[in-house]
């Protein structure tokens, strides 16, 4: 990542020749490298390296596997509007297995899938979609004869990178719904000598994913992963931290049930049932898909189901509220005594002691004054009489 | 000599200067009072006495109550006990108890109604 | 005012009365602490359903029109420390430790709500001296009644939860605290802080229905899955929902203290350790009273001491002619 500047690369040759390849103006690329640089959270001048990288670096092969799955992962991806998603798929990847995608089938995709592994051994790119059937020895998935368990093994020896896309790769998702009967579960159950990259979310906006294999073109390795394996620069927050309906969760604003008052008003939905508060994903800043503004379950007014959440999505009833998650209580919340006040200080007393002891010792001075100014009187009085008398 | 001990000391003028040193030391004292009590009837109890919900109660009823109301209490106790005991010679002290116990009471009165928050 | 003049009027009246009475009357009976009405109204607090939102305490300032207080440099958010003459109701945290677990001792949190508990036999009822605070023989409600009080803050200091606050920044402050939202009643509304509350851990209704719904929870196995009621639980629209049972301490707090509060609470946390004071079923306000009632009662005590006095001053009369020669005889 030599270049940081952006503008610098606006007259240069092969980022015009891939905005070209892309079908993209020049333009439209560079904000494009740009979009994904501040979706990875990355500072600035990265979205320079990324469009070198986009622009310059070979395009790693790409192994798509489906497994237990619906393809709602492919297409998300496909139905990506702008830029034209599916190009960049097939441009800034070479796709070199994809079920879907494929116009081969049978022997011919197979022998194209090893084909490409013989070739890219060590360095191409493994996506896995779709839940990975354990029981009874993994019958319940096959493809080309071998079960879902030896592909994914087979296919995960010489991979550089494993990413697992959607909720059942990630974690199980709907096909690991109890009670499970495929004994379905996520590819790092499967995988666990080699770190697996996973993008929960059912499906998971494009973006993530796109994301994190643009950064590994760039740096030549996967984005920072929390304990479950999700990125931290999509996974790290919950939904509800960034909630658009955030304010009235706050004041107390909530929709009762659906299409009434307080829904029509865009209340919280959390008495609905909405997961947000148990759910990580970046979904109120990026949207669900990308289809639009506002576009999210949410935004549009049902609950967040927590697809992206092991034992929240498909596991927890739509109706059940959510199970607030705090990383840190926060520590504006006044503790159960709060001290009010201070007592008399030190200072305070001393002060007041002093006064009074003033006070005490001009009493005892008055009541000794006054017998004194009584003799002194009387004195004075007959005084006066011996000098009348005198006169 | 006075034929009578018990009998009261004829009175007569104080006489002197009105204003001197205990008067105008006094009169600060009064002037600043004035200031605090200005200052608690605009801006209420907390603004001048430091209270609040841990000490609904300090100083201000330390002085109403706990001295005011004692110093009454123990003059009308000398002065009460005096004619109980029908002890003559300590009548000379049922004067100045009794104007202790007035302004004892007084003290007690007008200030508690400082520092009572609603009338 | 017409209060206040009808006390002063009461006064006088008591006054005159009493020294009318004083022959007749005999001491008052040792009175035993007062038991909730019984259709009394309260809320019920589970902490371990608490989320700690706040949104009730967002609601009690809307509905009592009260300003948002702060005490963080920003000003930006309504954080108040504490309760105050301006904050009848506040989540409050109990930390310990690391903080990691809700509803744990130890390393973890827990919230609970502040607010006035409605004791059956309230302390600040008993140590108003113009009953400005009175309990609602009906509802049991602990009521405030601004036009009577004159702010000397005995409730403030009688109060063994520390819930009526005076406001100190206000030359004629009244005292806040929680009454239910009884103002807000002959609309049809509860009180508000279970009106918006989410997770149904603030729970409104008649106790005895509270009570029932507290010592159901205490029975559930905890970390088994339940229906818990939202909202009003005496009447009103059914709001209930499933979520997990918590991990109860087996004591309804309010139950038998002083004589039985009408807010009640549940904890998974010890009562003391969340600021719910260990208090004897018996009231202090039946204990001061009796006491009191026992030295004050139809004035005896006082007739005794000035009769004894008056003895006393009898037998220390000297006549002039009897034996008033020592007198004369000094002079």
């Amino acid at each position: 990542m030599a270049n940081t500047s952006l503008l610098s690369l606006e007259l240069n040759e092969k980022i015009a020749a891939a905005a070209e390849r892309l079908q993209m103006s020049r333009r439209e690329f560079l904000q494009f490298c740009a979009a994904l640089a501040s979706t990875l959270g990355l500072p600035q001048g990265a979205d320079a390296a990324v469009a070198e990288a986009v622009a310059t670096k070979k395009r790693p092969s790409v192994i798509w596997l489906h497994f237990q799955e619906c393809t709602g992962c492919t297409e998300s991806m496909l139905r990506a509007e702008h830029p034209t998603l599916e190009k960049l798929i097939l441009d800034v990847i070479s796709l070199d297995y994809h079920e879907t995608l494929f116009a081969a089938a049978g022997h011919q995709i197979e022998a194209a899938r090893r084909t490409a592994m013989k070739e890219n051994a060590g360095k191409y790119v493994l996506v896995v979609e779709g839940a990975i059937p354990t029981k009874d020895g993994g019958i319940y998935c096959k493809i080309g004869g071998q079960t879902a368990i030896e592909l994914l093994k087979e296919c995960a020896k010489d991979a550089a990178a494993i990413i697992a896309i959607g909720s059942c790769s990630s974690w199980g998702g709907m096909p690991s719904t109890d009670p499970n009967p495929t004994g379905a579960v996520g590819v790092n159950k499967i995988i666990t000598d080699k770190p697996v990259v996973t993008i929960p979310g059912c499906p998971p906006n494009p973006y993530n994913f796109l994301s994190t294999v643009v950064h590994f073109l760039t740096f030549g390795a996967l984005p920072e992963i929390d304990a479950l394996g999700r990125p931290k620069f999509a996974y790290s927050r919950l939904i509800h931290e960034n909630c658009e309906r955030r304010a009235h969760f706050d004041a107390g604003r909530f929709a009762m049930e659906f299409g009434d008052e307080g829904h029509r008003k865009g209340y919280c939905l959390y008495k609905l049932g909405c997961k947000g508060p148990e759910t990580y994903a970046n979904c109120p800043t990026i949207l669900f898909g990308d289809a639009g503004s506002g576009t999210w379950p949410v935004g549009c007014g049902h609950p967040c189901i927590g697809c992206t959440e092991e034992g929240v999505g498909f596991q927890k009833p739509i109706h059940m509220v959510s199970k607030l998650k705090n990383i840190e209580p926060p520590l504006q919340y006044p503790r159960i005594v709060e001290e009010k006040g201070t007592g008399a200080t030190l200072g305070a007393a001393a002060v007041l002691a002093a006064v009074a002891g003033a006070a005490a010792g001009g009493g005892a001075m008055v009541a000794k004054n006054l017998g004194l100014s009584h003799k002194a009187a009387e004195m004075e009085e007959a005084k006066k009489a011996g000098e009348k008398e005198q006169v | 000599m006075a034929a009578n001990s018990n009998a009261h000391h004829t009175p007569a003028p104080v006489g002197g200067n009105l204003f001197n040193t205990t008067t105008l030391v006094c009169g600060v004292l009064i002037a600043i009072m004035i200031a605090v009590l200005a200052v608690r009837f605009v801006f209420g109890l907390g603004a001048v006495t430091n209270l609040n919900d841990g000490y609904p109660w300090g100083i201000w009823v330390v002085v109403d109550v706990v001295i005011g109301s004692a110093f009454a209490c123990g003059g009308f106790s000398v002065a009460m006990l005096v004619y109980i005991f029908n002890k003559g010679q300590y009548h000379p002290l049922v004067r100045p108890a009794l104007l202790a116990s007035l302004f004892g009471y007084t003290l007690a009165g007008v200030g508690v109604i400082f520092d009572l928050g609603r009338w | 005012m017409s209060n206040r003049r009808n006390f002063l009027k009461g006064v006088v009246a008591a006054g005159g009365a009493a020294v009318a009475a004083t022959a007749v009357t005999t001491r008052a009976e040792a009175r035993e602490t007062r038991q909730r009405p019984p259709e009394a109204l309260g809320l019920l607090y589970d902490a371990t359903l608490c989320v700690g939102c706040k949104a009730c305490v967002a609601a009690c300032k809307q509905v009592n029109n009260n300003p948002a207080e702060f005490s963080t440099v920003d000003q930006l958010w309504d954080t108040p420390l504490d309760t105050s003459g301006k904050t009848f109701n506040l989540i409050k945290m109990y930390r310990s430790g690391t903080m990691e677990t809700k509803d744990t001792e130890e390393n973890g949190f827990a919230f609970m709500k502040t607010s006035c508990m409605h004791c059956a036999d309230p302390s600040c009822v008993s140590a108003c001296p113009v009953s400005a605070m009175t309990k609602d023989p009906k509802t049991g409600i602990v009521e405030y009644n601004a036009d009577a009080c004159i702010g000397c803050r005995y409730c403030v200091a009688a109060c063994p939860f520390g819930i009526p606050k005076y406001q100190y920044d206000s030359p004629t402050g009244k005292i806040g605290k929680c009454e239910l939202c009884r103002h807000r009643h002959k609309d049809g509304l509860y009180s508000a802080c279970a009106e918006v509350c989410p997770t149904g851990a603030t729970l409104y209704g008649k106790t005895s229905d509270l009570l029932v719904e507290a010592k159901r929870r205490l029975a559930l196995k905890p970390g088994s899955t339940a229906v818990f009621p939202r909202g009003n639980i005496s009447g009103g629209k059914d709001q209930s929902y499933e979520n997990v049972v918590g991990n109860y301490l087996q004591h309804v707090y309010g139950e038998k203290e002083y004589g039985g509060t009408q807010v009640l609470k549940l904890s998974a946390v010890p009562f003391q350790k969340v600021g719910m004071p260990n208090l004897p079923p018996e009231a202090a306000a039946a204990h001061s009273e009796n006491i009191q009632h026992a030295l004050y009662g139809g004035l005896m005590m006082p007739l005794a001491v000035l009769g004894a006095m008056t003895f006393v001053a009898k037998r220390n009369v000297k006549h002039d002619d009897a034996d008033g020669d020592d007198q004369k005889g000094e002079n």
